[in-house]
């Protein structure tokens, strides 16, 4: 259940939406165990976890105006930070959590199943229902746009 | 490799999901090239960042939400006991639906109903109650499933986590009218992963959580019900298949077994079986 909630409250931002997420997420589960065709229970309930996040957030955002995700600004080719000086912001939890936070969610999703589900691109693909290939592409991408988030803030942080 | 064909695959080379080839032509590539081997190193950087966060990640379900989950599962899967038939009850049940208006017909039904209660107490000896005639087994074997499936959703599969009998044996003192069999069948391919309490046909019963493979059976087991004949063994076991999942049932001396898993027929008959040995 640890797992589910992770990525519904990462996937909401938010607390109370992420318990309604997954207590609607166990019910469809429940109500649907007949089409779980074997295979790994924690995936297919994560898989609905998902699906039941990604529609809550479809309906959120059909009130909210859109703010596309700026390709230009959050572009991690141009600073590239060494690998001492990320260590060292890596162990700022705060930092990291808000840089993932702001992340766009399919790369946000991507990066919270592996690094904090430590889930195999095979596991991820079948929770996400994208193939392989998207799931080694979309990692790739979120972790350069993290660590440019990342510089990015401690750079905000240093000269307001 | 070029450069952008390495960059493109570090991410993937990082979390080891490429092969050994893959894996060596990268490896070769990044000793020659100081932007790449620094690329690599950045990223396992970021990667280490995520483990040793502090304070960390990853978020843990609040205890409020486990409960109130295990509680709804519990509804929803008592309203679908409801819904399954009653064998006993259903005659009388019926008497509205076949007739919407008074009809003359309508005497004959309680001679017919009070001879359909009659066999149906012929047909069942001793009215044990998990003897396939006392309750359809079906209908048991569907809410002993359901039991199963919650003990597994819900993460509420052990009260007590061992493979000691001699700790789970005691567990369930006090905690039932009875004392259930625990043994560890460990030799047969069947180590015990612990107990916890669950309900099933309407009183608390012990179930017993043994694993196989990658399987969890959970096994079911309460008294025969009071006025039963103890001794009336059942065997071979009834079987039900349903969704997937396989029952079997079962009565020994006193006890009534259930075994529930989406174990195949055949490992789960041999389970059974190994369970019927050492309780005879």
């Amino acid at each position: 259940m640890d797992a589910a909630y992770n990525l519904a409250r990462w996937l909401t931002h938010n607390d109370h939406d992420a318990r309604d997420a997954v207590q609607d997420a166990y019910l469809r589960a429940w109500k649907f165990f007949q089409s779980f065709r074997g295979g790994d229970s924690r995936v297919w309930l994560l898989a609905i976890v998902r699906n039941t996040c990604f529609s809550w957030l479809k309906k959120q955002r059909a009130h909210e105006p859109a703010t596309p995700f700026d390709e230009e600004i959050h572009s991690g080719e141009t600073a590239a930070p060494s690998p001492a000086e990320l260590l060292a912001r890596g162990a700022d939890g705060e930092l990291l959590r808000a840089a993932l936070a702001e992340l766009p969610a399919e790369f946000r999703e991507a990066l919270v199943l592996r690094e904090l589900e430590e889930l195999s691109y095979k596991e991820i693909a079948d929770v996400a229902g994208i193939p392989l290939g998207t799931v080694m592409s979309r990692l790739a991408r979120g972790r350069q746009l993290l660590a440019a988030i990342v510089v990015r803030r401690r750079q905000e942080e240093e000269s307001p | 490799m070029n450069c952008e064909t390495v960059r493109a695959l570090l991410s993937a080379e990082l979390d080891g999901e490429l092969d050994l080839r893959q894996s060596l032509e990268i490896e070769t590539h990044a000793a020659d090239c100081p932007g790449c081997a620094q690329e690599r190193e950045r990223l396992r950087a970021l990667r280490q960042a995520f483990h040793f966060a502090a304070p960390p990640l990853r978020f843990a379900a609040p205890a409020e939400l486990r409960e109130a989950i295990g509680l709804s599962l519990r509804e929803a899967a008592g309203l679908a006991t409801e819904e399954l038939p009653k064998p006993v009850r259903k005659t009388p049940r019926r008497w509205p639906s076949w007739t919407p208006r008074f009809d003359w017909r309508w005497l004959l039904l309680p001679p017919v109903a009070v001879a359909a209660l009659l066999a149906v107490a012929l047909l069942v000896p001793g009215m044990s109650r998990w003897s396939p005639a006392a309750r359809s087994g079906d209908a048991l074997a569907r809410e002993a499933i359901a039991s199963h499936v919650r003990s597994l959703l819900a993460e509420h599969l052990l009260d007590v986590v061992s493979s000691d009998q001699h700790t789970v044996k005691p567990w369930f003192n006090g905690r039932l009218d009875f004392a259930p069999p625990v043994t560890d069948f460990v030799a047969a391919g069947f180590p015990l992963a612990g107990g916890r309490l669950d309900y099933l046909d309407g009183r608390p019963v012990a179930a017993l959580v043994y694993r196989h493979d990658k399987h969890v059976i959970n096994l079911f087991v309460q008294p025969v019900a009071a006025g039963g004949e103890s001794g009336a063994a059942t065997w071979p076991p009834q079987a039900v298949a349903r969704e997937g999942f396989h029952v079997l049932l079962w009565t020994e001396r006193d006890l009534s077994f259930c075994a529930v898993s989406d174990l195949n027929e055949l490992d789960l008959r041999r389970f059974a079986e190994t369970v019927r040995q050492s309780y005879r």
